[in-house]
């Protein structure tokens, strides 16, 4: 049967009804969250679920493997977080396991250059290293650094090696460049890290208001559930509160820009607001809310000595009231460019006792030189109208990396910490040299450096040895040449764990090929007190070793091997049940090992089988006392502590030699500093090369136009980068953004490494430059 | 015996179905030539009842724009260089710009919410599958350089590799099942349909609209179902 050739008319027809069709069936409910994805359907393809190697969303993938490569990548629809959705970094994860350079030998320098040997030669060195900087410089003269992308058991034992064993607390990681000021402020506030809330509340929330926070390209799975939630209930209303239009304000319904520092104004003047409007959850606030102030007048920890401890004392309502007073709406419009109505529309929305409010916000509130202040002032307005650990309301701060959360905060892999509790508490050195099995008093009493702290004792030739692991402080610190130089410095001798070659590398007297990911098995913990567990999937390059294997092999030569017997087959299963006995409270247990490998993720406290969706709140709660609606535990007086935090400038403003603020971050298709996702084709190509966005009317007035070359300098340094104007971000008037991704345009050594007091986190967004054409 | 006598029953009760609701032989992914579809030894259904198949096998399809202009036909090939691996998300294959419109996401979707032609690239606007999210570019991105950073040697699967099972229909003249996991890919007219669509995939009977009242998805590692297994 033959179909006779259609007329043109007919085509047209036809054409048309296609079309609509089409159209037609995008109308037909399809699938948001895929369901059926996990049905498999490509033959000899085994797929293994795995956390995302990048972001702290912690999203779940399913990996397809066939013949010992990953091959494909789906987003995992059995996990709760992003329900089958990835992002672009995420999907193509598995790519960068496969760039060409990767490091599969260790190196050592031998007469200036990196000569390849054999991984067990370079392990030697490593431990003789270690032994004869402890005898001739003393324990705290060695250090480690390692990173929110370690996994838990990295973690763990770089910190019962050093802290427990060797007996130093030289260990930081580049969490507290990342999420340090998000940790002090849960514990001043509410005394125990972590968010209470979970992502579910996205689905219950009336109005988002995101902090400072370009989720549109940071936590991109998220921002789209949050979109979706939208666009299924048209009530739903997202405020975006920022220095810079990002792709976030596009999406937004509102855009508020504020001045770069102000945000601790504005918060502020949004509580006096609620109080003068009369909005303040009295009931809640009686029964859960604490007054308290801290210091003031801070400084900001340039100094090489700088030594700051906050100390907290009482106030009541009243006088917290009477300190509002000067943030009016009126006062603080007059400097943080956010008009009185914005500051009013801000405080409705929070004040409204009908509407659900989730606050997201991650480096804009934590890389400030008042972020454990700007985290305390968010908690203060969701306490104050009680909008807390209820499904919906919700101050959640989000966390950058894949286990800044699991391995840096919950391990404790800095200075002052421990797996559980500080180094400072005499109970908890005594649990842990119990559950470590050391002699009493192993463990030091003193917390030693901060990451700022350490990299200028190395500068200075206290520290001589660092061991740098899955982070590239190279690309990463502030105020970048004093540091870069101060590595490469005569007695000075660097070890790097990593799986590419970077600048910290560089810099680096032994190279050590890291296995990366789904090459060993782990956990990486997220944003939401999930931990995730993953198996290794395939097996590394050449000898390329897991850095928790490393420093066992590190401790063994230590002959340090009782405190570390396990077998290389079990060892993360024993390391697991061991670090849980750290946790063993309603407050914080973890899963059994069983459980994790089972579930895509499962949320601590993870009590009696079953997970903690909200903390504090009772009903969802196990550890709070059951006769109250609310128990915010972390504290001895089981309140959340309302604590009083004024408005201080930032450690550097323009002026006029540097007229400019510098703000740096992120973009979507890079991780950090590109050092993976650059060797992965697609998202290279995407994104080449930084760029410096600076506003229309700064680049008029400078003559400069969009892709010009233009002259970025500080006190501290300068670079030549392409101007971005109208590009993917713009920036207020006087205000210039550059990405940090781009290990060949390093913005670092512009940045000032300036840092907040108390988190010693350090603030990325705010200094002074200069912009010149060239 | 009675076993048996069972098992025929519901064979004939099968056919019947599909010779009652069947739509589309010709759909399956990876045949070109649909008169080659192998008759079931027992039972020529093609001969004794004609499916709907038949109406549809021979329709043919020649996308052109309103000005009459022939668009270029996408092929399969097109569809794997713009992935790292079959199932990634496509990069974009044009120039953008990076002044976005408001809301997010609108300089794409007025383009790829229907489709339609573009006359700066002499082509159909593909439809995208998932018009309900809007922030495209967290996994589509645009092309800026094709140089590399460095060279990458993974090696993901492609379209043309994948013979999974369960691709054909059950019985000739049947429906064939859904060839590859669905995902965000649920509304199936966007690539099976439309000018855009890739000549190979393109569907013959779009107007049909409900396409899983007769394609379902297929899982090729399944096992049989028996009564009282888990």
């Amino acid at each position: 049967m033959q179909i006779a050739e259609k007329t043109r008319r007919e085509f047209i027809k036809e054409l048309a009804i296609s079309a609509a069709l089409v159209s037609a069936s995008s109308l037909i409910p399809g699938i948001l969250f895929a369901r059926d994805q996990a049905t498999p359907t490509l033959e000899n393809i085994d797929w293994k679920k795995t956390p995302c190697r990048f972001c702290g969303v912690g999203c779940g993938l399913l990996v397809g493997l066939q013949a010992g490569k990953a091959v494909a990548v789906k987003g995992d629809p059995n996990s709760s977080v992003n329900k089958g959705l990835c992002c672009v970094k995420g999907y193509h994860s598995i790519l960068a396991l496969y760039g060409e350079d990767r490091l599969t030998k260790a190196q050592i320098r031998k007469n200036g250059k990196m000569v390849e040997v054999p991984i067990s030669e370079a392990l030697d060195l490593v431990a003789l290293k270690i032994k004869e900087t402890i005898k001739e410089h003393g324990k705290n003269a060695v250090s480690i650094y390692g990173s929110g992308q370690w996994t838990i058991p990295d973690g763990y034992c770089a910190s019962k090696l050093f802290k427990g064993a060797i007996g130093t607390n030289n260990v930081e990681a580049n969490a507290r460049l990342c999420m340090a000021s998000a940790v002090t402020g849960f514990l001043t506030t509410f005394g125990i890290d972590e968010p209470m809330g979970c992502y579910e509340d996205i689905e219950h929330s009336d109005v988002f208001i995101l902090w400072g926070n370009n989720m549109a390209e940071m936590h991109p799975v998220l921002f789209s559930r949050m979109l979706d939630h939208r666009q299924k209930n048209p009530h739903v209303k997202i405020i975006d509160f920022a220095t810079r239009k990002t792709r976030t304000s596009y999406a937004s319904d509102h855009s508020i820009y504020f001045v770069p520092q102000t945000d601790l104004a504005v918060a502020n003047a949004i509580c006096h607001e609620i109080i003068a409007q009369n909005r303040v959850n009295q009931s809640f606030v009686d029964a859960n809310c604490a007054f308290k102030q801290g210091k003031t007048n801070i400084g900001y920890g340039l100094e090489d000595d700088f030594k700051f401890k906050d100390e907290l004392s009482d106030i009541d309502f009243k006088k917290y009231s009477e300190y509002l007073k000067d943030y009016s709406a009126q006062k603080v419009a007059a400097y943080s460019g956010v008009s009185i109505s914005d500051i009013k529309l801000l405080a409705n929305y929070y004040g409204d006792p009908s509407k659900k409010v989730t606050s997201f916000w991650c480096m804009g509130p934590n890389q400030h030189t008042r972020g454990t202040w700007i985290n305390n002032l968010i908690y203060n307005i969701h306490l104050l109208t009680g909008k807390i650990a209820t499904p919906g309301n919700n101050p959640f701060s989000l966390t950058g990396q894949p286990s800044a959360c699991g391995t840096v905060r919950e391990v404790g892999t800095l200075t002052h910490k421990l797996p559980h509790g500080v180094v400072t508490n005499q109970e908890d050195r005594e649990l842990a040299e119990k559950i470590w099995k050391l002699p009493p008093g192993s463990i030091d009493s003193k917390p030693t450096h901060h990451t700022v702290s350490m990299f200028r004792a190395l500068d200075r030739g206290e520290i001589k040895f660092m061991w740098i692991q899955v982070t590239n402080p190279m690309v990463t610190m502030p105020n970048l040449k004093r540091y870069r130089n101060g590595a490469l410095k005569d007695g000075r001798f660097i070890v790097v764990s990593d799986v590419y070659p970077t600048p910290t590398t560089e810099v680096a007297d032994v190279v050590l090929p890291s296995a990366m990911w789904i090459e060993r098995e782990g956990f990486y913990g997220n944003s939401e007190r999930r931990t995730q567990h993953f198996e290794k999937l395939l097996d590394p390059p050449g000898e390329a070793m897991s850095d928790t294997w490393q420093l066992i092999e590190i401790a063994k030569r230590l002959g340090y091997e009782h405190l570390f017997p396990w077998s290389e087959k079990e060892h993360i299963e024993k390391i697991w049940a061991e670090y849980r006995l750290f946790h063993d409270n309603p407050k914080h247990a973890m899963a059994p090992y069983d459980e994790l490998k089972k579930n895509p993720g499962l949320q601590w406290p993870f009590v009696n089988g079953k997970e903690t969706k909200r903390r504090f709140a009772s009903k969802s709660d196990p550890a709070c006392d059951q006769s109250r609606e609310f128990d915010f535990y972390g504290k001895p007086d089981h309140k959340a502590w309302v604590i009083f935090r004024p408005y201080e400038p930032p450690a550097e403003s323009p002026d006029k030699d540097f007229p400019f603020w510098l703000n740096t971050g992120r973009v979507i298709e890079h991780w950090h500093t590109g050092s993976m996702t650059r060797r992965i084709p697609i998202l290279h190509q995407a994104m080449p090369n930084s760029y410096a966005e600076i506003n229309p009317e700064d680049a008029l007035e400078l003559g400069v136009k969009n892709n010009d070359w233009i002259k970025l300098s500080s006190r501290r340094g300068e670079i030549r980068i392409r101007a971005s104007v109208n590009g993917r971000g713009i920036p207020s008037k006087g205000q210039v953004f550059v990405p940090f991704f781009d290990e060949s345009l390093l913005i670092n050594e512009l940045t000032l490494d300036a840092y907040c007091p108390i988190s010693n986190q350090p603030d990325y967004k705010k200094c002074a430059i200069k912009v010149e054409r060239v | 015996m009675m076993v048996i006598a069972n098992n025929l029953l519901s064979i004939l009760i099968l056919m019947m179905i599909n010779i009652i609701i069947t739509s589309g032989g010709n759909s399956q992914v990876n045949s070109t030539n649909s008169t080659k579809l192998k008759t079931h030894p027992a039972i020529n259904i093609r001969e004794s009842a004609p499916s709907e198949a038949n109406a549809y096998e021979n329709r043919k399809f020649v996308p052109f724009s309103p000005d009459g202009i022939i668009g270029k036909s996408r092929v399969l090939m097109d569809r794997q260089k713009r992935r790292a691996y079959d199932g990634a998300p496509p990069k974009i294959p044009h120039a953008t710009t990076e002044t976005y419109a408001k809301p997010l996401g609108s300089e794409c979707t007025t383009c790829h919410t229907n489709g339609g032609y573009v006359k700066d690239y002499q082509a159909f606007a593909p439809v995208t599958p998932h018009p309900n999210w809007s922030n495209c570019r967290q996994c589509h991105v645009p092309m800026q350089t094709s140089d590399l950073f460095h060279f990458n040697k993974f090696e993901g699967i492609s379209q043309n590799e994948l013979k999974p099972k369960g691709l054909t229909a059950f019985l000739p003249g049947g429906p064939p099942p859904i060839p590859h996991a669905v995902g965000f890919r649920g509304s199936c007219l966007s690539c099976h349909a439309g000018a855009a669509a890739i000549a190979r995939i393109r569907t013959t009977h779009p107007d049909r609209i409900n396409c899983r009242q007769c394609h379902v998805p297929s899982n090729a590692n399944a096992n049989v179902w028996q009564r009282g297994s888990k």
